[in-house]
């Protein structure tokens, strides 16, 4: 019943038990300060966090930055990481994101933005080759989703997540009421989030 | 909760609320457990869409982070008895051999429904129906991409969306992943096939939406099989494909 994974362990953990530990595992191994955990966790979360914040700066130099500060975060902040908030993987990557979009918001001028907005607006949301065949299956579940909703919904979600727009900017871009595209990002989501079995 | 701060937990969960108002609904979502409970789900949707844009990162990046990890001190808990799991059933570990690749993909599925089972314990039930449902494929998938010698080949189907189809020889298992083809009309279903030389063999009837494994078929690629098509068929499956494949590929070798 008493489960320490340590050296006190009777027998090592076979390689794929090992490999199949999920991020809250790990990310509890991690709060005890272990780097070995760590280190595994990185090579699960670093890919969707670096590709996170990537989508919304656009710059390599600049989101490698703030990749780094996001992981070094997770590190730092294991021990105040609490389950029931939703899984670690959306924990690092609600962080990821939060500071993507601070980046942008504090060191981009309003005109930057606009220039932007106007590369981006025929930018579709998932043009990169896909690394993994694993990678490209979570893209299709997401895509797929993405396709179930209104052309309003997925365009407003598209814009503030994937590049990072207040709501405001999102309903200057597409020409919508406030209040429509406040609407829309939250059907949208939760339109995704029942698509992709998030909830309840 | 008033209606206009229930409508912005969405573009609070994306990070889409100027400074000021973020403030506002911040001190809102403290005296407001449903829409906390609300957000929750929505970041944990909204980290899907960051998830299914990973990208690696630069080598540079894993060796810098993992060196300030090294002489960066942790904070201290926030609550000294800290429960690294609730009480109730253990957690399930996973019995399939992963490769990282089919890990990462395990993990975005039940990192986000597994954060369910946390919850509460009154949802517990119905969290686990839902976790091994999904797991069902997901297991599968992750299985057969965990394999050393997975192979894939993808290709449009004829009236529309796409099919993946993932073999391991070594296995004996492969999979078909179908995406956006077009909805089957009542009383009907997609149903998939296994072609060789001595004519096509049925491989299943291909999940629809209402399974939670939409469009993912696992099936046993037959030696002798060299393509596997896709047919609109009864709703029970039929012994034979009755119409023209909406979807043909050439198995991977």
């Amino acid at each position: 019943m008493d489960e320490h994974a340590g050296p006190a362990r009777r027998r090592p953990l076979p390689a794929a038990e090992a490999a199949a530990r999920t991020p809250d595992e790990l990310l509890v191994e991690v709060a005890r300060g272990s780097e070995a955990a760590f280190e595994r966790l990185y090579d699960m979360v670093a890919g969707p966090v670096y590709g996170t914040v990537l989508r919304v700066l656009r710059d390599p130099a600049q989101s490698e930055e703030v990749a780094q500060e996001v992981l070094v975060e997770l590190w730092r902040t294991a021990t105040r990481y609490s389950p029931a908030r939703g899984g670690a993987l959306a924990w690092v990557l609600t962080l990821a994101h939060h500071r993507a979009v601070d980046r942008v918001r504090s060191a981009q001028s309003s005109a930057d933005r606009e220039s932007r907005a106007g590369a981006l607006a025929e930018g579709r949301p998932f043009d990169e080759v896909a690394e993994s065949v694993a990678g490209r299956l979570e893209r299709e579940r997401v895509r797929r989703c993405l396709r179930t909703l209104t052309e309003l919904q997925r365009e407003s979600l598209v814009l503030a997540y994937y590049r990072g727009y207040t709501y405001r900017e999102v309903a200057q871009l597409l020409g919508a009421p406030l209040g429509t595209v406040k609407t829309r990002l939250r059907d949208g989501l939760i339109r995704l989030r029942d698509c992709l079995g998030v909830t309840r | 909760m008033t209606p206009d701060a229930h409508t912005l937990t969405g573009a609070y969960a994306l990070d889409a609320l100027d400074e000021p108002e973020r403030r506002l609904f911040e001190q809102h979502l403290a005296a407001c457990p449903a829409c906390a409970q609300e957000v929750d789900e929505l970041r944990a949707t909204a980290a899907r869409l960051g998830a299914a844009v990973a990208t690696r990162p630069p080598e540079a990046l894993r060796d810098r982070v993992l060196a300030t990890v090294t002489r960066t001190r942790q904070d201290p808990p926030l609550r000294p008895a800290h429960q690294p799991h609730p009480a109730g059933p253990a957690p399930r570990r996973w019995p399939l051999r992963l490769a990282v690749a089919g890990a990462a993909l395990l993990l975005g599925l039940s990192g986000a429904l597994g954060a369910l089972a946390w919850r509460t314990q009154r949802q517990l039930d119905t969290a686990q129906q839902q976790l091994s449902r999904a797991l069902g494929c997901t297991e599968r998938i992750a299985a057969v991409l965990g394999a050393p010698d997975a192979r894939a080949v993808s290709g449009a189907g004829a009236a529309g969306g796409t099919a993946t189809v993932v073999v391991s020889r070594s296995r004996g298992e492969a999979l078909l992943l179908a995406s956006g083809l077009p909805p089957t009309p009542n009383g009907r279903a997609y149903q998939a096939w296994l072609i060789g030389p001595s004519g096509p063999r049925s491989a299943g009837l291909v999940p629809g939406p209402a399974t939670g494994c939409d469009g993912e078929l696992g099936f046993t690629p037959a030696g002798d099989a060299q393509r596997i098509g896709v047919t609109v068929e009864p709703a029970g499956g039929s012994t034979r494909p009755t119409t023209t494949p909406v979807v043909l590929l050439s198995l991977p070798a």
